[in-house]
């Protein structure tokens, strides 16, 4: 062991820079806290909002293939109408007649659909149209 | 602008004065739910099928026309 002897003035500071080591050591391990937590926290709601966005992906991705997987076995269990779609697309915008098996209409072909049409008459009433139910087309 | 399947379109449509024209009648209604290829109205004129006070459930392969008439 070794013995100095300092004066009353030198241990006084000596004790005073002691005491703002410690005081600066506090301080530090403080702030080390607040920015590690800080940090984990930020982390913590990054990986909750990543965890949201796949869900939401999850789910979207999943309501789509089911949504399309099922419009395809519709289209597959559709009598073929295929040439009915065909022609009926070639005369859109055109003022057509169809017959049904109940009337027949007359009306601006608006639009042709997976299974039914759009048919518009002069004073704004809407068809729409069954394309199984179609029985005959005609330009007018 | 308009759905792929009438039965979507038919969807959209919830609330709405309809005719619909089957291959023998015509009902004249407003479509209160549309269920996988069955849509339901509430029949507003007496005549056609069923009654005004009771849900009328049409299948939709069976329906030759909707008709929607312009807001008056």
């Amino acid at each position: 062991m070794i013995r100095l002897a300092i004066s009353n003035e030198a241990r006084a500071a000596l004790l005073n820079l002691l005491g703002s080591l410690q005081q600066n050591l506090t301080n530090t391990t403080t702030n080390v806290l607040n920015t590690t937590t800080a940090a984990t926290t930020e982390v913590l709601d990054t990986t909750t909002a990543t965890t949201e966005i796949l869900n939401t992906t999850t789910t979207a991705t999943t309501n789509l293939l089911n949504n399309t997987l099922i419009n395809l076995l519709r289209l597959r269990l559709l009598p073929n109408l295929s040439n009915l779609r065909n022609d009926l697309t070639n005369r859109l915008n055109q003022t057509v007649q169809l017959s049904t098996e109940y009337e027949t209409l007359s009306g601006v072909l608006l639009a042709v659909l997976s299974d039914y049409v759009v048919l518009a008459e002069s004073d704004g009433t809407m068809h729409f149209v069954n394309l199984s139910k179609i029985e005959t087309v005609a330009s007018l | 602008m308009f759905e792929s399947f009438l039965e979507a379109e038919l969807t959209k449509r919830i609330g709405t004065p309809v005719e619909i024209a089957m291959s023998d009648g015509f009902v004249e209604g407003i479509i209160t739910s549309v269920t996988g290829n069955l849509l339901t109205i509430l029949q507003t004129v007496g005549y056609g099928y069923g009654t005004t006070t009771t849900p009328l459930t049409i299948s939709i392969p069976a329906i030759n026309f909707v008709t929607f008439s312009p807001v008056a």
